[in-house]
């Protein structure tokens, strides 16, 4: 490690006691500053948005967001330490993928042998497979519960049953949920695998539409046909969502 | 009952054997015999009883033999039941999450307030010793239950905080109620894992006991998160308890589970029994 050089961190766990022990053992090193302590998902994605932290020192069960989850929302994700009870799943899949982890309850010496490898794997910049890992822990439904999108340095959760559409929006993908629409990055197709085939269709290359939401359909022209929303949104249908939505109707 | 069966049972044979004779008499080359007819009829209608008393007797043993095997295969069930509660009591203690995040508290706990560290050392080895021999009881005090259950939410505030609130509203009356162990002690563990630790600002776990015509009535009552998917093989606990109030208490014991506006609650009530006392 070069010389003086300070590790920016941010710990994030969901209980109190637990965020105690690593800031007392951190604070014994004058090689790490505690950045930010956070004690959910949501304060997690905030810190690491606006601190761009070099290191997060990790919990992986807390609610609403568990660690991986946090991690898929943050552009730029900094080097992970990640810390479980107990979760058999979850360290199979750090053993996996060389990722560092703490099980709790562990002894400064274990941190500090975690602290030493990623600081040196720092170096490599290495970017962490993050869906990889979460699906290997079992943390990664095979079908979408929810959507989260990032607003800033916000969580927007958005249960998959408001979804109303999806629009695609040049890299971005637009999902119009209870009046209002959330911008997320990410691709038309990785979203569309991800959504319950008996719910949601993709009518259009550009659009995927929630059946519930459908009131009628009209022939639009020739060979294309339009969706009427209960809300009165008007989607273009290709003939090939047409079939899907034939058979699905 | 038995000789009044047979009697007429063998009324019936007699009758059935009385027309064969005459069906025999009809086609048969010697006269009858007279004068010994009626000494026949008379001997035939004894032997008939006997055999039929001897095939109710030899009936009768079968019943009861099965009635046996039966009450026998119906305590080894609830023995089973039994067991099968003193597993999950075992497994509760040593699960996974609540040991290893214990454990962790206290040691985070040694330095910065050390007498909280040993309290919690010595609740925890109590909480194992309490479930351990509880486990292990026919029937015990709602007392000593909601001690057992004290002593998890102690545990379990330190690592929580503020965020696990408890209200008790226990009746001073069906504190003395004899119960089966680790019935209410498996739903409040479900209630801090399933609700309470998956709440951003968590919530309060309210316990609610009620003696009412002769009747003790349990409520557990906590807030849930509605995006929150458990994984599989939860809801274990809930099924546990009503299977066990099923077996021991039949249609006497009800068992009522509500998912509204956020709140799970458990509702379960069973007949207390003086002779459970």
């Amino acid at each position: 490690m070069t010389a003086k050089s300070v590790i920016q961190t941010i710990i994030v766990d969901d209980e109190e006691p637990a965020r105690l022990l690593l800031r007392e053992y951190l604070t014994k090193r004058d090689d790490i500053n505690i950045a930010a302590e956070c004690s959910n998902g949501f304060d997690a994605v905030k810190a690491l948005t606006e601190l761009k932290p070099d290191l997060a020192i990790l919990d992986i069960q807390m609610p609403k967001l568990n660690g991986f989850e946090v991690l898929e929302l943050v552009e730029n994700p900094p080097a992970v330490i990640f810390a479980t009870a107990y979760d058999q799943y979850a360290v199979k899949a750090f053993e996996l993928h060389a990722v560092d982890y703490l099980l709790k309850p562990f002894s400064k010496e274990r941190l500090d042998e975690a602290l030493d490898h990623v600081a040196k794997r720092m170096k490599t910049k290495k970017p962490l497979p993050i869906e990889a890992l979460a699906a290997a822990a079992g943390m990664k439904p095979a079908i979408l519960e929810r959507v989260l999108v990032k607003d800033g340095s916000k969580v927007h959760v958005i249960p998959v049953d408001k979804i109303d559409y999806i629009e695609a929006k040049d890299d971005y993908v637009a999902i119009k949920a209870e009046g209002k629409s959330h911008l997320k990055q990410q691709r038309m197709a990785e979203l569309e695998k991800m959504l319950d085939p008996a719910k949601f269709v993709r009518v259009h290359r550009s659009s995927i539409i929630n059946l519930e939401r459908i009131a009628r359909i009209e022939l639009y022209a020739k060979d294309s046909r339009m969706a009427i929303l209960k809300d009165g949104t008007k989607l273009l249908i290709s003939r090939a969502g047409y079939d899907k939505l034939k058979k699905m109707l | 009952m038995f000789v009044a069966a047979a009697c007429i049972a063998a009324g019936i044979e007699l009758f059935i054997g009385y027309g064969w004779v005459q069906l025999i008499d009809s086609i048969q080359f010697a006269p009858p015999i007279s004068p010994l007819y009626e000494f026949w009829i008379a001997g035939i209608f004894g032997v008939l009883i006997l055999v039929f008393l001897l095939v109710a007797a030899m009936h009768y043993v079968l019943i009861a033999y099965e009635q046996s095997n039966k009450t026998e295969r119906q305590t080894f069930e609830l023995k089973l039941l039994a067991q099968d509660a003193e597993l999950r009591a075992l497994r509760a203690q040593i699960d996974p999450h609540f040991l290893f995040n214990s454990l962790n508290s206290i040691s985070a706990l040694t330095t910065s307030d050390p007498a909280k560290a040993r309290t919690m050392v010595i609740l925890l080895a109590e909480f194992f010793r309490n479930s351990l021999d509880l486990g292990t009881k026919n029937r015990i005090s709602l007392t000593e239950e909601l001690s057992l259950i004290d002593k998890f939410l102690t545990i379990e505030q330190v690592r929580f905080g503020s965020r696990l609130q408890v209200q008790q509203d226990i009746e001073q009356k069906t504190l003395e109620c004899r119960i089966p162990p680790l019935l209410l002690q498996p739903l409040i563990e479900n209630a801090v894992r399933h609700g309470i630790s998956q709440l951003l600002e968590g919530g309060t776990i309210t316990l609610r006991t009620q003696l009412h015509n002769d009747r003790l009535n349990i409520t557990v009552k906590n807030p849930f998160d509605p995006d929150y998917v458990p994984k599989k093989g939860t809801g274990l606990g809930v099924k546990n308890v009503r299977s066990r109030i099923q077996t021991l208490y039949g249609n006497e014991g009800r068992i009522d589970i509500e998912k509204k506006d956020n709140i799970f609650t458990v509702v379960f009530s069973f007949p207390v029994k003086d002779s459970d006392t």
